[in-house]
């Protein structure tokens, strides 16, 4: 998962949750191991791990009571919270009621949500595996696409490889589009080392046809070539001309999985 | 002035009456009265010299003392770094259970009760 989008969401959320709740002076996250995860705090850093590594301890001693959702201080000046958010822990110090529990959460869902949110897009944003769909189970399943998750860049991601039932290799790759007087609206443009590859995992015999599918599962065939164009031959680009960009709802920039339509 | 007793025993079961002292008495008449509140499951309450404990289920008294303890060195802890002034109530919502700590002349009382149990309405009652 790609540590610094998730750090960078959570540290903005707690931000807006600050800016809603102008009394909550200071809010961090932390882990069961007391990592801090997110801060918006004026606390000196290694107080908040001081912090956070006693509450840790503290809850393992709390399975009489099934575990801990949540702990609020009510102390003369301010009030504490710490709300339990699966594996993370959300810390608000207020200046205000402490009973005021709307304010707690709203804190607690919008993290909640956001988290929720990470989760669903950026294990394929990092990996490049695409959630599972029914089309998929049924033809294109992978059998090992979902180990391993790596931190790649986008135009490593776009080439990622996943171990097809038919032999073939499918790719992913960046959408560009195809323009142009005498482009064909039923044909797409991979790099030519993929279709090499291709060649050569099925024995001298280049594809003609390629399956297209999307995020959203949508799935097309179309006529493949190679990029004529070197510039674009290393980038991990499909170009695709407007046809099927409509047909597929995906403007360029996205991702599409492609593999090879064995005949 | 008047003179408090100090008591060494652990009383279980029956909560230790503080005689000759009104504000003692009156929080002793307060935690039977949140005794017999619906969900409440039971309270400890200790200083450094006693402590007094009345639950529903003695078979939890070491682990609820243990984590009533716990919760009190750990919020005091927190509290100091998050520059809270003192401590007025704790409250610790477990899975199953939950806990209301509140500390008042150097006591801590912690009152546990079922989730569904208002720990503000008791802690009114407590002060």
């Amino acid at each position: 998962m790609d540590k610094e989008l998730h750090l960078f969401a959570l540290r903005n959320t707690l931000n807006e949750i600050r800016k809603t709740y102008p009394s909550i002076g200071t809010s961090f996250i932390f882990d069961e191991t007391g990592q801090i995860m997110a801060s918006n705090a004026s606390i000196a850093e290694k107080d908040i791990t001081r912090m956070a590594g006693t509450f840790s301890e503290t809850m393992g001693k709390a399975s009489v009571i099934g575990g801990v959702d949540s702990l609020t201080i009510e102390g003369y000046k301010a009030t504490v919270n710490i709300s339990s958010l699966n594996n993370l822990y959300l810390v608000t110090v207020a200046s205000e009621n402490p009973h005021n529990t709307q304010m707690v959460a709203v804190s607690r869902i919008l993290i909640l949500t956001v988290l929720d949110l990470l989760e669903k897009i950026t294990p394929t944003l990092a990996t490049g595996i695409f959630p599972e769909t029914e089309a998929e189970s049924t033809s294109t399943k992978t059998e090992n696409a979902t180990t391993s998750p790596q931190m790649e860049t986008l135009s490593q991601q776009s080439t990622q490889e996943t171990k097809p039932k038919n032999g073939y290799a499918a790719h992913q790759f960046m959408v560009e589009s195809l323009k142009g007087l005498f482009i064909k609206s039923d044909t797409v443009h991979v790099d030519n080392e993929v279709l090499t590859k291709w060649r050569e995992t099925s024995k001298d015999k280049a594809p003609e046809k390629v399956e297209i599918e999307t995020f959203s599962g949508k799935t097309i065939q179309c006529k493949v070539k190679p990029i004529r164009d070197s510039k674009h031959a290393a980038k991990g680009v499909i170009q695709m001309p407007e046809r099927v960009l409509n047909t597929l709802e995906i403007k360029k920039g996205e991702l599409v999985r492609v593999k090879p339509v064995t005949e | 002035m008047v003179k408090k007793e100090k008591h060494e025993a652990i009383a279980i079961g029956t909560p230790a009456i503080i005689e000759g002292d009104s504000h003692e008495g009156d929080l002793r008449k307060r935690l039977e009265t949140i005794k017999n509140h619906m969900g409440v499951l039971g309270y400890i309450m200790r200083n450094s010299t006693f402590a007094s404990i009345d639950l529903d289920d003695p078979t939890k008294i070491m682990d609820y003392a243990l984590l009533s303890s716990s919760i009190v060195d750990a919020c005091e802890e927190i509290s100091k770094i998050c520059g809270l002034g003192g401590i007025k109530s704790i409250v610790v919502e477990g899975k199953n259970v939950k806990m209301l700590v509140v500390t008042t002349n150097e006591k801590a009382i912690s009152v546990f009760m079922e989730k569904n149990v208002d720990s503000e309405l008791l802690r009114k009652i407590l002060f």
